[in-house]
């Protein structure tokens, strides 16, 4: 199974990466690690969350400007544009109708 | 910062190999938890300078090097990662901490399990210090400039005007600054090449599917491939060796595992190596050739058959890109649809990622229809060749403070190899490392070695013969002050 939640604060979620395992899930594997952290877990209710360290705001350097005179309706038009190319280049090439797409469905 | 008592001094340590540091752990001259703390304290102090730290997880290491410290001291030792301190890009899963995926809008994200690489290297005793700063959504949508990641510009260790490359910019600026010993990167096209060579590390990635993508974040179901940032060919193989192998949890797992295997390489006098003379010559920017020039005659002196040759004709950059963008629109569709896209620091991806939504199932077809046509060339042309080798970037790093160059410098008319050998290449999910080979104006330049699917041994026999007979793995950045 792909797509289950993981544990995430409001948004949307549709990736392969949050399909998580159960530890008890067949297959898998308890480390070491794993099992300690397991046994010497206290209980979720009693665990006070401790903010991990993590990059210090404001990140150091100066941010690059936004290219002059492009607004975000400008930007997207020429995203626009630029799939619409894509698109055209790609209708001109040509493909004997018995190649197949690169990818393989398994049931 | 603690003085480890090693034969390692403070200023080896930093950029030792992983045999050094395994060495130095097995003889008893220091202690696991003497390693993750040195390291640990680096990150922690020097890391944010490059804005390369999304999380530090020294805390999760506490809970685990007591446990490993008590493995040495009884003469157990499970294998050549253990008790080695590492990064993960910050698109990949640890429980109960935040993984960002370098983006505003997930900052306060977490997952309840860790993802099967960290599973893996939990399993030998490899010690996890910290998440590492990313590219936003993996630069999904294209971006404009280094500062689109939550973290800010990930700024080059080599020089802090410069660029550390993306979207693994963390993983490649911390391995390069001596911060951890190897870090984890994810790649669709280029995020570990390009800065791997930027950061002047080497950095290889693995053939599709040969590492489970549980747990990381997805861009391209069909593209998106997990590998290593370290200082050496061989370090990349250890870590291989350990991540790889079959997962059911991937549904791109290709059921293989790696086996790093030295002393059964093919002889280099007996491989068949495709070059293009004009990739060293004429396609790289002025400033770089004569130093491309010059690794090229390295290159041939190591004796392989050296065979002119040139990449088939497609057009791989609006087939990887229109597979990139339909793929991420349809796994981001509810985030661009929602509006949360509008969250992200950087107009241009904003704007790419709406502009995903419009590509029509008949485009992203054709796309693949001709990536199957791509696979067939290559695989025709790796009848007649073992390797490929090529400029990993034709251009030195960006600065870090402007927007990306959008100029397109003058390149000669006739192509040889390099010219769309990334995209090339990740569509055909062939395996590639790339490998420090000179320093411009104090700036590292790399070079690419791409191989058919599965042969990381090759590749990486190659690079490591490589780096045997040049000193450009062992230059490092001059100090970092936090």
């Amino acid at each position: 199974m792909l797509i289950r939640l993981g544990v995430y604060s409001g948004l949307p979620s549709s990736f392969y990466n949050v399909g998580m395992r159960f530890l008890s899930a067949p297959g898998s594997q308890i480390t070491r690690r794993r099992l300690a952290a397991l046994l010497g877990a206290t209980p979720l209710a009693a665990q006070v969350p401790v903010p991990p360290v993590t990059q210090n705001t404001p990140p150091i350097g100066t941010p690059a400007a936004p290219r002059a005179g492009a607004t975000p309706e400008e930007k997207l038009k020429k995203a626009n544009d630029g799939v619409r190319e894509m698109s055209a280049r790609l209708s001109k090439l040509e493909v004997a109708m018995d190649t197949e797409p690169a990818f393989v469905f398994k049931p | 910062m603690g003085k480890p008592h090693s034969k390692l001094d403070e200023s080896t340590l930093p950029f030792a190999t992983i045999p050094e540091l395994s060495q130095a752990l097995r003889q008893h001259e220091i202690t696991s938890s003497e390693l993750a703390r040195f390291f640990g304290k680096r990150l922690e102090t020097i890391a944010p300078t490059l804005n390369a730290l999304a999380c530090s997880l020294l805390k999760r290491a506490k809970d685990v090097w007591g446990d490993v410290d008590y493995e040495f001291k009884r003469e157990r030792f499970r294998g050549p990662l253990q008790g080695i301190p590492y990064g993960v890009k910050d698109l990949i899963a640890v429980a109960g901490y935040p993984t960002t995926w370098g983006a505003k809008p997930y900052a306060n994200q977490t997952f309840e399990k860790d993802a099967t690489v960290v599973d893996r290297l939990d399993g030998a005793d490899a010690i996890l210090i910290g998440k590492l700063s990313m590219i936003e959504l993996a630069g999904g949508g294209g971006y404009s400039s280094a500062s689109a990641s939550l973290q800010g510009p990930g700024l080059n260790p080599w020089n802090l005007q410069h660029w550390a490359g993306g979207s693994s910019s963390g993983s490649a600026a911390a391995v390069a600054a001596g911060l951890v010993p190897f870090a984890l990167g994810s790649e669709t096209s280029g995020s570990i090449l390009t800065p791997g060579c930027f950061c002047g590390v080497t950095g290889l990635r693995p053939t599709y599917g040969l590492v489970s993508r549980h747990g990381a974040m997805a861009l391209s179901w069909t593209l998106d491939k997990l590998g290593v940032f370290a200082h050496t060919a061989e370090d990349c193989a250890l870590v291989l060796h350990v991540i790889a192998g079959k997962d059911a949890d991937d549904p791109g797992s290709a059921g293989k595992s790696f086996y790093y295997t030295p002393d059964w390489y093919q002889k280099i006098s007996d491989l068949k190596i495709g070059f293009a003379q004009i990739d060293f010559t004429e396609w790289p920017d002025e400033a770089i050739r004569p130093a491309f020039s010059s690794v090229l005659t390295t290159v041939k002196a190591m004796g392989g058959q050296m065979v002119e040759s040139r990449l088939p004709d497609f057009p791989y950059s609006p087939v990887i890109g229109t597979i990139i963008d339909s793929e991420a629109a349809s796994i981001f569709e509810v985030f661009i649809r929602s509006g949360q896209v509008d969250g992200l620091a950087d107009q241009d991806q904003i704007a790419g990622l709406k502009a995903s939504m419009n590509y029509s199932a008949l485009d992203y077809l054709k796309a693949m229809r001709v990536r199957a046509q791509i696979q067939t060339a290559f695989r025709t042309l790796f009848t007649d060749l073992d390797l490929l080798i090529a400029p990993t970037r034709f251009n030195l790093p960006d600065r870090a403070d402007q927007p990306f160059d959008e100029t397109q410098p003058k390149r000669p008319d006739q192509r040889g190899v390099g010219f769309g050998l990334v995209q090339a290449s990740n569509l055909c999910g062939l395996p590639a490392i790339t490998v420090p080979c000179g320093l411009v104006n104090g700036l590292p330049i790399g070079m690419q070695i791409v191989g058919p699917p599965f042969s990381e041994n090759r590749i990486i026999s190659f690079a490591r013969e490589f780096q045997r007979r040049t000193e450009f793995h062992k230059q490092h950045p001059p100090p970092i002050t936090a």
